[in-house]
């Protein structure tokens, strides 16, 4: 039988791989761009760049910014390099073995080999992102050559013995690498000191590091797969291996990425977490919308950044814009909570249970405050012609329009759900009011006093709310 | 004997396709009703499709007098489910999730916690109450999945694949535990692979094939006909 060199294997799987990369780019690309629209960006490119420099050359803030990038800046930027890798440490493994990788190890390929060509190809995408670096300094910043190079082998040996470093720490277990990361910084920080205080030349410094870094580097390759976390190692690669951005982003998927920072999740599993609750809907519920509204955190931010935009873009257009922008950034992020609220309702476990739905909205109203305090006072206060007193009552109201205001999109869309659209009628004019009242507040300030009694008066009096989703299992929530 | 759960010329689509097709049969109190078929047959289909999980394009399901389409939230009182794959919430130790269970089925604390230490011991998990599920095995996991689904004192339980993951000691106490329920009044919709283990406890059986029912009856028919066939 023929056998095939280790190193063939590993270039024959990575191309397998990179051809399987290609031809889901390609056709996610099909999806975006066609060839004229690639030849054209392909042809702005080079005069796009012409461009970038000169205007960064002709900037005289740009320009003196870069005049005053000296060999100490070059240090700090280093020292700061090799802190942020140990930091990195913690979910990042820097050698990359996925699944297919850890198969060819128990194949008859020793490990130590596979392991070797995993580093050698992290190295050599070091040193291209290094050429790249030093490429891009040099062509568009009016940087000095002996500077730019300074920068270059700084990156470069950071990088390179970064890999090693990334790879010893990932193993450790949680105290012993925060020991040794708080370590690493007391140390590049007492280096700092020391050649402060003793006047030392700054290029000392940073020739020391470099050494130091190296030598730290050549001592972390001795015995490099002793005692590996290789469950780590491979759930993180695989995660890397297969998140493309763009792909997850056009194809609406995403891949999982490793748990990072594992230290929340034991703190949120410790002793204290594993006590029974109180016997009440609301409290369990609170833990469990915590965890939920942890994996919902990006939809979450979004609209709360399309909020802000909306409020102080707005903002800029006088009172009117004032006004309107609240409404609208109010609207997008109470769709967008009552969205979260009801898509909790799809998760596949709560169809085992039944849906003591006013628990369930009790701790979540419990989280939107928290969000809505927060957030809400930063917009508000973009209205900066008003008198303060009435700025805080204002920003009260707001808060309490809010809040009611979820009650009612969150009704609507239960509605929805259960086939009672027929319902939503009144939710649709009062939450309707609601929003020309607060749109105009921007004008006239007295809009948003108008728009909390309003709605105030149409739940308490409107026997249709009452009848939907305060009483949706309501009759025994704690 | 009182009907429990009625499914009647239920039709479910998917892109077009149709994936169930004029389903109806009924369970009735105190009654065990085996849901047999080969895979892709439709059995879990039907079993989400009561639960309202899956969305029907027609038909009519009902659980005592509650309407699927008209009552859903009253509707879900009345069945508990044990799914093929436990579905156990990461954040939530074993005994928090029977507080989920019991609070959400309106049990009162103190005997949630009677039915919680019977039944731990029944399955021999009294160890585990504080673990969290990923420090569980398979079977375990599968027991708490278990043991979440038969607190409640529902009229209906519908169990999907109970026996997977479990060990032999543990398919004795659920098949048990099965019978007294069904003594008690529940009816039980049960799906299984093995036929051997679920015929002695069923009453009837409703074969499907190719998302229809393909034939129903007595489950004493069902093992004359398999008797007959080899």
């Amino acid at each position: 039988m023929r056998e095939y060199p280790i190193f063939h294997t590993y270039i024959w799987m990575k191309k397998k791989r990179w051809e399987k990369k290609i031809k889901i780019y390609r056709q996610v690309f099909h999806l975006l761009f066609d060839w004229t629209i690639s030849v054209y960006l392909a042809l702005f490119a080079v005069p796009g760049l012409i461009i970038l420099r000169d205007w960064i050359h002709q900037s005289v803030l740009l320009t003196a910014f870069f005049s005053s990038f000296t060999i100490e800046w070059v240090v700090i930027f280093f020292l700061g390099w090799v802190a942020l890798q140990t930091v990195h440490s913690f979910r990042d493994p820097g050698v990359y073995i996925s699944s297919s990788e850890y198969q060819l190890g128990l194949l008859p390929y020793p490990m130590r080999n596979v392991w070797f060509y995993a580093y050698l190809e992290q190295v050599i995408y070091s040193i291209l992102m290094t050429v790249a670096l030093f490429s891009l300094l040099t062509l568009l910043t009016p940087l000095d050559s002996a500077v730019v190079m300074l920068i270059s082998i700084s990156f470069l040996i950071g990088k390179t013995s970064g890999i090693l470093v990334k790879w010893r720490l990932f193993q450790l277990n949680l105290f012993t690498k925060a020991l040794i990361v708080a370590l690493v910084y007391l140390v590049l920080f007492a280096l700092r000191i020391l050649f402060y205080f003793l006047d030392l030349p700054v290029s000392w410094l940073l020739g020391g590091g470099w050494l130091l870094v190296m030598f730290a580097g050549l001592l972390l390759f001795y015995q490099p797969l002793y005692n590996i976390d290789w469950g780590k190692v491979v759930s993180y690669s695989d995660a890397r291996v297969w998140r493309m951005w763009i792909v997850q982003q056009i194809t609406k998927t995403h891949v999982k990425p490793a748990r990072r920072y594992q230290f929340l999740q034991r703190f949120f599993q410790g002793e204290r977490a594993r006590k029974p609750f109180p016997y009440e809907m609301s409290a369990i519920s609170f833990r469990m919308w915590r965890s939920y509204l942890k994996d919902q955190m990006e939809p979450i931010l979004q609209s709360a950044g399309a909020v802000y935009i909306a409020g102080v873009a707005l903002n800029l257009q006088g009172n009117w814009g004032a006004g309107i922008g609240l409404a609208v950034g109010i609207f997008i992020f109470n769709q967008m909570a009552s969205a979260v609220f009801m898509s909790h309702f799809s998760r596949s476990f709560m169809f085992a249970i039944p849906w003591e739905v006013a628990g369930w909205a009790q701790s979540f109203r419990k989280w939107y405050v928290f969000a809505v305090v927060m957030f809400l006072p930063l917009v508000v206060w973009g209205f900066d012609h008003h008198h303060f007193m009435l700025m805080i009552t204002a920003t009260f109201l707001i808060m309490v329009w809010m809040y009611l205001d979820l009650q009612l999109a969150i009704s609507g869309k239960f509605n929805n759900w259960l086939n009672r659209s027929w319902d939503n009628g009144p939710i649709h004019l009062a939450r309707g009011t609601g929003f020309v009242s607060l749109a105009v507040s921007g004008i006239f300030l007295w809009g948003i006093y108008m728009a909390v009694p309003l709605l105030f008066l149409l739940i308490i009096r409107s026997s249709w709310l009452s009848k939907s989703w305060f009483s949706m299992g309501n009759d025994n929530v704690a | 004997m009182e009907r429990c759960l009625l499914v009647s010329d239920v039709g479910v689509s998917m892109r077009d396709e149709r994936i169930l097709k004029d389903i109806s049969f009924q369970v009735n109190a105190g009654q065990i009703t085996a849901l047999i078929g080969h895979n892709g047959a439709g059995k879990s289909t039907v079993m989400k499709t009561i639960m309202g999980w899956q969305k029907k394009s027609k038909g009519k399901i009902m659980i005592q007098d509650k309407d699927l389409d008209e009552d859903y939230l009253a509707y879900k009182r009345l069945y508990s489910y044990i799914p093929e794959e436990p579905m156990l919430l990461s954040e939530l130790t074993v005994y928090q999730h029977f507080q989920l269970y019991g609070k959400s089925y309106r049990i009162d604390e103190n005997a949630l916690n009677q039915k919680v230490d019977r039944l731990v011991y029944r399955f021999d998990i009294e160890d585990k109450m504080n673990e969290y599920p990923e420090a569980l095995s398979k079977g375990m996991r599968q027991k708490v999945q278990s043991i979440c689904a038969l607190l409640p004192d529902v009229p209906l339980l519908l169990i999907d694949e109970p026996f997977m993951g479990l060990d032999v000691y543990s398919v004795d106490e659920l098949l048990d535990e099965l019978k007294e329920r069904k003594k008690k009044g529940t009816a039980i919709l049960i799906t299984s692979h093995q036929l051997d283990k679920i015929k002695d406890i069923s009453d009837e059986y409703v074969m499907l094939r190719d998302g229809h029912v393909y034939e129903s009856g007595k489950i004493d028919r069902l093992a004359e006909l398999k008797r007959r066939k080899s």
